[in-house]
């Protein structure tokens, strides 16, 4: 028999993330299961050719890295009440971080949202979601937010 | 609050379908939902450039559809046995198939295998999970086959 008990919920604190999460809470509850949300902060280097000193570039990092760590704390409290939640913050491109996180056998079921931007970073995005279906050795379950539909 | 009542299960029988199976019977007890189990089965056009006479076209797709109706229950009899399942069959593009079941069902949720098939048909069929995973508007579930 199959069992799912610890979930993979990658996140993007800067979009919307309720309307999966919603999912999660929901999976978790009736499978037992605990849920490990993940958020992977996209590289820094874009900000290197910036004139900075070294003390600011610093100051940004440990702010940033606080910033997300209380939109996981903040998003685990208000959505996911009692639920069994651990808060992993990476660093790099999300979809290699994901599929690292999947290969580490940790999880069992990864439940990720897509987002309707509109263009190229549609195409682009469409591809991390995609490559997850395709390569993850646990089920994913993919869900499109509302006003994608059509 | 969200709910998940109503399963759709993609097939693809002409493979092993038993990892789907597996998790489908997972979801359905936790959650207490129905399962709808659908089989979508090729087209049959694609005979239609041989020379064949239209009695022996249309005995072959007869026989086709009873075939497939029966390994259709031989499944769900086989993996779903005591659960509340319903079985539909279909003529038609997978994808197509899935995606027009799905949003006539008033269905919660569709669980279905990435590419199964070997080579060519793997590919395509592989192709038929992303496309249902980018244009279905409820959450799917995607498993592969080679899951331990």
């Amino acid at each position: 028999m199959r069992t799912i008990k610890n979930i993979l919920v990658p996140v993007d604190v800067m979009e919307d993330n309720e309307y999966f999460i919603e999912y999660a809470k929901l999976l978790a509850g009736k499978l037992d299961a605990k849920i490990t949300l993940l958020y992977a902060r996209p590289p820094l280097d874009r900000f290197y050719d910036v004139y900075l000193t070294d003390d600011i570039v610093e100051k940004l990092k440990a702010d940033s890295k606080q910033r997300a760590l209380d939109e996981l704390e903040k998003l685990s409290e208000e959505l996911l009440g009692e639920v069994d939640v651990a808060i992993k913050l990476r660093r790099g491109q999300p979809q290699d971080i994901i599929m690292d996180m999947i290969h580490s056998d940790e999880y069992d079921m990864v439940i990720m949202g897509t987002h309707c931007r509109k263009g190229v970073e549609r195409v682009i995005f469409g591809s991390v979601a995609n490559r997850v279906v395709k390569h993850s050795n646990t089920p994913v379950l993919t869900i499109h937010p509302a006003e994608c539909k059509g | 609050m969200r709910t998940i009542k109503n399963i759709l299960v993609a097939v693809d029988l002409m493979e092993d379908s038993t990892f789907i199976a597996a998790y489908a019977k997972l979801f359905s007890e936790r959650l207490q939902a129905k399962m709808t189990v659908v089989y979508a089965t090729p087209p049959l056009s694609q005979y239609f450039g041989l020379y064949l006479p239209q009695d022996t076209i249309s005995k072959f797709h007869e026989e086709s559809e009873q075939g497939a109706t029966q390994e259709l229950d031989k499944f769900v009899k086989q993996h779903f046995e005591g659960i509340e399942t319903q079985q539909r069959l279909a003529n038609g593009q997978p994808q197509d198939v899935i995606l027009g079941v799905a949003k006539e069902g008033n269905f919660d949720m569709i669980i279905m295998g990435t590419h199964s098939r070997k080579g060519v048909d793997r590919l395509m069929f592989g192709s038929v999970a992303n496309h249902v995973v980018k244009q279905a508007d409820i959450p799917v579930l995607t498993v592969r086959p080679d899951m331990q």
